[in-house]
């Protein structure tokens, strides 16, 4: 899926460059057109850079491609996290943290970090009322 | 399709191809003579710490003015040196010579360590821990909070959360309604996984969230700049700055896997915060409950969070004392475009300074767009 994902959006990337260099050769066959002439290489270049980013601009902004975007991106949080189980497996009897132990470490931490918080402001609150007393 | 062959004049070209020769030759030359990208220099104190998150206090070389502390909140995406990025184009420097006492929160990088950070920690407990702090130090009930970006997000939420504890709120920059699609992030955001992203990688990398920057004007921000910054390369001073806004720009923190989740799900997506619908850690967040005076900053220009993000607070929030004002530039142009320096950060100043007594906009007639 995520190799599927990935080409249709390569596809479309290289379908938008393809179409903006068509617009950049449009736009200076339309100044030759009409008799200007690109004088230096800045000049063909702005023209380049500002016809490219409006063309690409254009394609980011639709709801297709922000659809593709995100498709992808959760064809590849999904190969990530296939593979990180994976690698769990394969390091199942190695002596080292596997990472799922870690986040239940980091999960008692941190729920052990909040309680504590808590009990200060508890606390804190306490006292404050007991010195206004 | 039938096109003229284009000519060009190849001698001009020939020439600027030599020309940028020369530039990169010498570019290298500069290059060697920088020793170190220096950013963040307006002299700090350590006064806080929570955990990762630390408080500093800027050192007040002049007289204070205004007698009422200030708290920037800088986003966790990126980090808060964007307002002192270089001596000379530095908000902080300049809102410290306006006689301002400034606080800055700096939220440090996030480990996996962090990845179960909720918006709810950030904001009622580090967010709501340096208030406090200053608050008890300064011995001020009230406290003024100018938030940036998201940060500006998180000020207005514990400000309707908090409203005893904050004197006025200024906000810069800070997307609050998330339903107009004219920024791409926000469209693109309405499309994403924010479980799975949470879930893969607990803390998101901040080349992941650069790489979304970068798209956003992927010819300008990847190759044009580079290409003008052969212009600049000669002269020390400028390639410096160049230097401090590209470390600037790659220095991203990763993001708590949770509260990144939090945010997509419910700001992107849900655009809760203006239906009233957001809780954070329990409490729930009405932006009518905001009364006291709001200066709420946008810039006409910005690609990151559009005007239309921005605007709306005003007629969100209960204070009859709101100013709405358009800096006319870009995102970053807030911080350190020269018009920042000359008119932005003096105005900001002046606001508060006129607001330290509880003083309201019509007695200087600050009231409206400005």
């Amino acid at each position: 899926v995520f190799l599927a994902r990935n080409t249709e959006f390569q596809y479309k990337i290289y379908v938008t460059g393809i179409k903006a260099m068509e617009k950049v050769l449009e736009a200076i066959a339309q100044k030759i057109k009409s008799g200007e002439e690109i004088k230096t290489f800045e000049e063909f270049f702005d023209l380049w850079i500002d016809v490219s980013e409006r063309e690409f601009f254009e394609v980011f902004r639709t709801e297709e491609f922000s659809k593709m975007q995100g498709e992808l991106l959760d064809s590849s949080l999904n190969v990530r996290r296939h593979f990180q189980k994976l690698m769990e497996l394969y390091l199942f009897d190695f002596p080292v943290a596997l990472r799922s132990e870690m986040d239940d470490l980091y999960r008692t931490v941190y729920d052990l970090k909040k309680k504590v918080r808590d009990l200060e402001k508890q606390l804190h609150e306490v006292s404050g009322k007991e010195a206004v007393a | 399709m039938k096109m003229a062959f284009p000519t060009v004049n190849a001698r001009n070209i020939i020439r600027d191809i030599g020309e940028l020769n020369r530039k990169l030759i010498k570019s290298a030359e500069t290059l060697t003579e920088v020793d170190q990208v220096d950013v963040g220099t307006a002299p700090m104190d350590l006064v806080y710490q929570e955990d990762k998150v630390k408080l500093y206090h800027y050192r007040q070389e002049g007289a204070v003015t205004c007698r009422i502390p200030v708290l920037i909140v800088y986003a966790l995406v990126n980090r808060q040196y964007i307002l002192d990025l270089q001596p000379d184009r530095s908000v902080v420097r300049n809102l410290l010579q306006h006689g301002l006492d400034l606080y800055i929160v700096d939220w440090d990088y996030p480990t996996k360590a962090d990845m179960y950070l909720t918006l709810d920690d950030y904001i009622n407990g580090y967010l709501d821990g340096c208030v406090d702090f200053i608050r008890k130090n300064t011995g001020h009930d009230k406290i003024n909070l100018m938030g940036i970006c998201q940060g500006g997000t998180f000020c207005a939420m514990y400000a309707a959360m908090y409203p005893e504890k904050v004197k006025n709120l200024t906000t810069l920059v800070a997307p609050f309604d998330f339903s107009p699609n004219d920024g791409l992030l926000f469209a693109w955001a309405k499309h994403m996984n924010a479980e799975a992203l949470a879930g893969t990688y607990r803390v998101i990398p901040g080349d992941f969230l650069n790489i979304g920057f970068l798209m956003l004007m992927p010819f300008t921000l990847n190759i044009r700049k580079y290409v003008d910054m052969v212009d600049i390369v000669e002269d020390k001073d400028k390639l410096l700055n160049f230097l401090r806004m590209e470390k600037w720009i790659f220095d991203s923190p990763g993001q708590a896997g949770e509260c990144l989740k939090e945010f997509i799900r419910d700001f992107y997506q849900g655009n809760k915060l203006v239906k009233g619908e957001v809780k954070i850690g329990g409490k729930a967040v009405d932006l009518k409950k905001i009364t006291m005076p709001l200066l709420n900053i946008y810039a006409s220009s910005d690609h990151l969070v559009p005007p239309s993000t921005s605007k709306p607070l005003n007629d969100l929030v209960g204070s009859t004392d709101k100013s709405l004002y358009e800096f006319p530039g870009g995102h970053i142009g807030v911080f350190v475009g020269s018009k920042s320096q000359k008119v932005l950060a003096p105005f900001i100043a002046k606001w508060l300074h006129e607001r330290q007594d509880g003083g309201s906009a019509k007695k200087t007639g600050l009231s409206g767009v400005v």
